[in-house]
């Protein structure tokens, strides 16, 4: 295939994908996370005492820390998984365009999907505690949320999409990672816990914000963008190989 | 030329009473388990790092006898109710999910079995199987630590015991319903073990993020239950607990998501 | 003859299973039909060809190019898997677009060429609705017609006609044979049930057990089987006298006379002199025959026989 040709399969792939994920039933779960993340927010925007670092704490705890990997997880590893379980896969592999290239497809499918759930679920869940406690810098604060949550769905999608490639049961791997692997591992004292995406997209957010426990994180903030961006590139080459060299049967 | 018959011959042997066939589906249950090498390696992991630790410290640190505080702590330390859930979604994963996936449910129910029994039958062999890392371990645990005791009050230590005993049984027992009610809500098994675990996990989320205002609220996460209750079942100081909110919490966690297993069991059974 | 595949001394596994055991075979141009009971390796030959599995050992060239790892061939290969995998939320004609964009197909070219397609195979009126509510028989031919979008030399169906009730089956069985006769596509099709292959295709594969049992035309492979013996009945009045005679002649293996004396079943190692002998026996005895046929020259025979040995 052409450049043009391959851009045209690539275009078809992702646009399919995309729309696979966004009417999948899985939008009711989507909308119920991002209502109960708003119902918590409001409440505690209600609360005495309710501040910036409270906003910052409640953010980085619910989103950054749970919804976020939680949802990439449920639809970055059974996006390619259940295509070949179902061998709806075929229609992709049995076309003229690489492996590696599909593969890309529908990373970023994935990826795009996610940034605009996880964007749309932060602004919505600032909104609902800034909508009673308006304070400077609240836009700031979400708006570094946000860069946070879209460099994170790069990262998680290229993670969990690999597992879905390598492994029959990708959510085994997946949960371990989010709970064990960042949640324990992760706040271990020393330099362990730095091999999490959570602690690079904390560093980065707390070059972002300062307010809440996430600005006294420290870091190079330009760093933890470059190394999560490296982690997600090598992800996304080493997914795409293993896809190409992957036995469909 | 007639037609050469097949060598059919009706079946002439025991069969299981109507009432204990729940058994037999309990009873596949647990072997299908273990023979699940992610389950296994997740199991001997869990336990190495929540039990035999706890269980090669306990009994070699001098103690007098064992104490009801102390089980009380290493049964609700953080990791092992982590251990918990995560077994606990996926031991409930599959099991109605996938009968729903492949229909096998009207199987079941075309063989005289009730929705009842059915689900009675799902619901043992997931308590079992739980029951082998909530409730076997503890019991080794507080075993060793009584058989090592310097102390003579043994009956003290039995007391403890039967006490772990009601504790393993009863984690498994409080986590068990929440992982069949997701398991009967999708029939993707991914998304009924993810489900099991978000549900609990995202509780124990918001009352953490409640919490720092009110320590009510502390009470929605399963995780602060079982600590709880651990407490209330092991006879110790429950008086800054609020009773009113821990009921309610524990049969939120165990009545209605039982009930709405058996309803879309109905609901299956008749092809909806 | 030109070679549309060539597989020479392949084999592939999967763990301790055997799919195809040292299989050799050179398909040419027209529709072939790959034969064999459940599990004898079609589908795994297929998947070989379409290069999403490789082969453990031995070569594979598809239009002269090794399939693994070499998605440009595919541009030269529709493919119809004997699974269903169509995606129930989309219709028929959405999915059809979404198959030629991922061919590099786009705009008023491609809807054109959807709906030729959707001509050729009788699902113009159906394009619209929800693959869901599709048919198995519809099914199969928007599978078909994924296949043929992008105009390939090469089909391969793996059991397109399964599931399907008599009727389809024979829609999908003249639509393969227009395909290759009106359309010109090579096709390779695959089948467990051997007189629908004998209506689309004499020439043949038999594949038994990941071996290639024979190849060929129909009749070429029985003609070769000489040491087999063939089967003839004949009917009509004086059987007795003419089994008499028959009994005499060293072509003979045995006569079954029916217990009307209307019929006769005789074994021949010799099929040739046996018909060559045939009207002077007549004669000679007398009797009048109504029918005589040869009960073996279908390809159920042949595939019993073969896989016997």
């Amino acid at each position: 295939m052409n450049g043009r040709s391959n851009w045209v399969g690539l275009r078809s792939l992702f646009l399919l994908s995309a729309k696979k994920l966004l009417l999948h039933r899985r939008w009711m779960v989507v909308v119920l996370l991002g209502a109960m993340v708003c119902a918590v927010m409001g409440y505690g925007a209600s609360q005495d005492l309710a501040d910036m670092d409270t906003a910052s704490d409640m953010m980085d705890l619910l989103l950054l820390t749970f919804i976020l990997p939680v949802m990439a997880l449920i639809y970055g590893a059974s996006m390619i998984r259940n295509e070949i379980d179902d061998r709806s896969i075929v229609q992709v592999v049995s076309s003229p365009m690489d492996r590696r290239l599909s593969y890309l497809g529908y990373f970023m499918a994935l990826s795009l999907v996610l940034m605009v759930l996880m964007v749309i679920i932060t602004a919505a869940a600032g909104a609902s505690f800034f909508v009673m406690n308006w304070e400077d810098g609240a836009l700031g604060l979400v708006l570094g949320y946000v860069l946070a949550m879209c460099v994170g769905a790069l990262a998680y999608s290229s993670l969990f999409l690999l597992l879905g490639v390598v492994l029959k049961q990708p959510i085994y791997l997946g949960l371990f990672y989010v709970f064990i692997w960042e949640g324990f591992v992760g706040s271990i004292p020393g330099a362990i816990g730095d091999y999490t995406i959570r602690h690079q997209l904390r560093v980065m957010v707390s070059g972002l914000v300062d307010s809440g426990s996430i600005a006294n994180v420290g870091g190079d903030p330009w760093s933890a963008l470059l190394i999560t961006m490296v982690l997600t590139a090598v992800l996304v080459v080493v997914g795409a190989f293993l896809l190409r060299e992957k036995e469909i049967a | 030329m007639g037609i050469d018959p097949i060598g059919y011959k009706p079946w002439n042997g025991r069969r299981t009473e109507h009432n204990r066939r729940f058994l037999v589906i309990a009873e596949n249950i647990v072997w299908e388990r273990f023979r699940s090498k992610p389950f296994l390696v997740l199991f001997i992991l869990g336990a190495i790092l929540v039990h035999v630790f706890p269980l090669i410290f306990y009994s070699i640190m001098p103690h007098s006898e064992l104490e009801a505080d102390l089980m009380s702590g290493y049964m609700g330390d953080g990791l092992f109710l982590i251990f918990n859930i995560t077994l606990v979604s996926l031991i409930c994963a599959d099991l109605i999910s996938e009968d729903f996936r492949s229909n096998s449910i009207v199987l079941y129910l075309s063989k005289a079995l009730q929705p009842g029994r059915y689900l009675l039958g799902k619901w043992l062999g997931a308590m079992v199987v739980l029951c082998l890392f909530t409730l076997v371990p503890p019991m080794l645990v507080a075993t060793a630590i009584t058989a090592t005791q310097d102390g003579s009050d043994y009956l003290g230590s039995l007391a403890v015991l039967g006490r772990t005993f009601l504790a393993g049984a009863w984690t498994a027992l409080l986590l068990v319903p929440v992982g069949l009610m997701m398991s009967a809500l999708t029939s993707k098994r991914t998304y009924a073990g993810v489900g099991a675990f978000m549900f609990l996990f995202i509780l124990t989320i918001i009352a953490g993020v409640l919490g720092t205002f009110s320590s009510d609220w502390q009470l929605l996460s399963p995780i602060a239950v079982l600590e709880h209750t651990y407490d209330f079942l092991f006879g110790l100081d429950v008086s800054n607990v609020n009773s009113v909110l821990l009921v309610p919490m524990v049969i939120m966690l165990t009545v209605p998501p039982m009930w709405i297993v058996y309803q879309r069991i109905l609901r299956k059974g008749v092809g909806k | 003859m030109t070679s549309i595949v060539e597989a020479m001394s392949i084999s592939k596994w999967y763990g301790k299973v055997i799919g195809l055991n040292n299989f050799s075979i050179d398909v040419g141009a027209g529709i072939t039909g790959i034969v064999g009971p459940n599990g004898a390796g079609k589908s795994t030959f297929f998947k070989l060809m379409i290069g999403n599995i490789r082969t453990n050992v031995g070569q594979l060239k598809v239009l002269g190019e090794d399939p693994w790892r070499n998605p440009h061939q595919l541009a030269n290969i529709g493919f119809c898997p004997d699974y269903d995998f169509l995606p129930g939320e989309l219709k028929g004609r959405e999915y059809l677009r979404f198959v030629g964009g991922l061919h590099g197909m786009e705009g008023m070219a491609l809807n054109d060429r959807i709906n030729e397609v959707l001509e050729v195979v009788s699902m113009t009126d159906s394009a619209d609705r929800g693959i869901g509510g599709y048919s198995k028989g519809m099914k199969q031919r928007m599978k078909i017609a994924g296949a043929l979008l992008h105009n390939p030399p090469l089909l391969l169906l793996d059991e397109p006609l399964s599931g399907t009730d008599p009727v389809i089956r024979k829609e999908i069985i003249d639509l393969i044979k227009d395909l290759n006769k009106v359309h010109g596509h090579d096709v390779i099709v695959s089948s467990h049930v051997l007189h629908e292959i004998e209506r689309m295709t004499h020439q043949i594969a038999l594949i038994y057990k990941g071996r290639t049992v024979a190849s060929g035309d129909i009749s070429e492979i029985r003609r070769l089987m000489s040491g087999h013996p063939h089967n003839i009945v004949l009917e009509g009045s004086g059987m007795v006298e003419l089994a008499k005679v028959l009994v005499a002649k060293d072509f003979i293996v045995s006569v079954e006379l029916r217990p009307d004396r209307k019929g006769m079943v005789v074994k021949v190692d010799r099929p040739d002199a046996f018909f060559d002998a045939v009207p002077n026996m007549v004669k000679e005895t007398g009797c009048e025959l109504l029918r005589m046929e040869s009960m073996d020259d279908d390809l159920e025979s042949v595939f019993r026989y073969l896989v016997r040995w």
